[in-house]
């Protein structure tokens, strides 16, 4: 793929629009070409801006008033039986590689960071301390906030043999955990890396599926990663299901049940 | 069937009540206004309610709740003219694809050469405020600035977007990404401008 073509797909690549096989093209001219990256930074940053700027908060009242006439309105029908979600790996997959692609890339480094433990503690009292933003506070706050509690959403850690990534090839064992909103990557040698999705995306579709191309992949879900791939020496694809190692095989014949929604 | 009246309005309320702040932000920043935005979301949400039996579970009550909304303003919106509907925004620019599959050639049409100028901005405005972002938002045609509400406040894909606003998928992204340009270039002028000030 080159510059025009991949300039054209930006838009869908951010809106998680493009199929698994168009954002792999995407991912990989962007970890090539410096320009496109930058341009992508750019509009990645600018959506950012913009949702972080149009949060809002719904007025008490207005919700105790929507409660209320809901309450006495006439009830609506029985539901009909639930259907499993249909879900969309494309629009999950290109969030998270964008994900995984930006690894490397000025992450968020913040706190200090000690151990997860320690963090995740920390960031729930800074929420609880935290007041709620309000409209045209400082978007810089707000910020805070949103990470702060991304944080407290990380319930658990997986330990990994490597992660590799753009930036970061192979480079040793690592922990990392996931919530809806990103994953948070521990390296042994204590540096961290907050790793933020799309946010408006990631809320929706509850597994995050990412490939990163040359280098390995791993799929998490908004409760942590189940397992991390990627690839050996000898080029062979291996990962690990729980604390259980599996081949490729083993591990693309999971990545398929979870992209179909069979497993949880 | 009170089990059942109550049941159904529990689930109605666990899916709307996450929505909420998003769904009130996006009609405020549609009717510019509180007292107009609570006037929708209530009625939005009145409407919800009522239609929930139409609602398949399992399938996206978000972009539900999102094209909900954005019926109820653009309909009290025409009511509320005097006149009989304006001749509809025409953009010579729109590439009104009817079909699904967007082409290549159709995107990069969109990626206008304007936008090839060196990604020069400073990293997220930092002199701009979010009243700034709010206000090159109001600044859109509403026919722009709905698409980009419905994408940054309730993550719609361009389908749901589409069926939504009733404009094929090719309107969609053409608007979403108009919209998206505009907004780049006034927050840019008012970035260069609150420099100069400062």
């Amino acid at each position: 793929m080159r510059c025009p073509e991949v300039k054209a797909f930006l838009h869908p690549f951010l809106d998680g629009e493009l199929q698994v096989e168009q954002s792999t093209l995407v991912v990989q001219h962007l970890e090539l070409c410096q320009p496109c990256r930058d341009r992508f930074e750019d509009e990645r940053r600018l959506l950012e801006r913009v949702r972080v700027a149009l949060a809002e908060r719904c007025p008490d009242a207005l919700r105790a008033k929507l409660r209320a006439a809901c309450g006495a309105a006439a009830p609506a029908m029985p539901l009909a039986p639930r259907r499993s979600a249909i879900f969309s790996l494309r629009a999950a997959a290109s969030v998270a590689v964008i994900a995984i692609l930006f690894v490397g890339v000025d992450p968020f480094c913040f706190f200090g960071c000690p151990t997860v433990r320690a963090l995740v503690a920390e960031s729930r009292d800074r929420v609880a301390q935290m007041p709620l933003p309000v409209a045209g506070t400082d978007a810089n706050h707000r910020h805070d906030v949103d990470v702060a509690r991304d944080l407290a959403r990380i319930t658990s850690m997986v330990e990994v043999p490597c992660l590799c990534a753009r930036n970061i090839h192979c480079k040793g064992a690592a922990k990392i955990g996931c919530c809806k909103e990103g994953c948070l990557v521990i390296f042994a040698d204590g540096q961290e890396r907050w790793i933020s999705f799309v946010k408006a995306r990631a809320t929706v579709h509850p597994w995050l599926v990412a490939r990163a191309g040359e280098s390995g992949f791993y799929i998490c879900t908004q409760d942590g990663c189940r397992f991390v791939g990627w690839k050996d020496q000898d080029g062979s694809l291996c990962g690990f299901i729980g604390d259980e190692r599996v081949n490729g095989d083993e591990l693309l014949a999971l990545a398929a049940d979870v992209r179909r929604g069979d497993r949880r | 069937m009170a089990e059942v009246a109550r049941s159904s309005a529990s689930d109605f309320e666990a899916l709307l009540s996450p929505l909420l702040d998003s769904l009130f932000g996006a009609a405020l920043r549609l009717t510019k206004n509180r007292a107009d935005a609570e006037d929708v979301v209530q009625e939005s949400v009145m409407k919800a309610w009522r239609g929930f039996d139409r609602f398949q579970p399992g399938t996206n009550f978000k972009a539900w709740a999102f094209k909900i909304l954005a019926n109820t303003f653009f309909s009290k919106k025409r009511s509320e003219k005097r006149e009989p509907r304006t001749a509809p925004l025409v953009d010579p620019g729109d590439i009104a694809l009817a079909a699904e599959e967007v082409s290549v050639e159709a995107l990069a049409q969109l990626a206008s050469p304007e936008a090839d100028g060196s990604p020069s901005w400073e990293r997220l405005y930092p002199a701009l405020v979010d009243d700034d972002v709010k206000q090159a938002l109001d600044e859109l045609p509403e026919e722009y600035r709905a698409p980009l509400l419905l994408s940054a406040l309730g993550g719609l894909s361009y389908k749901e977007m589409a069926a939504a606003l009733d404009v094929p998928v090719g309107t969609v992204m053409s608007r979403l990404f108009r919209a998206r340009e505009r907004v780049r270039a006034s927050l840019k002028g008012r970035d260069v401008a609150a420099r100069r000030g400062a």
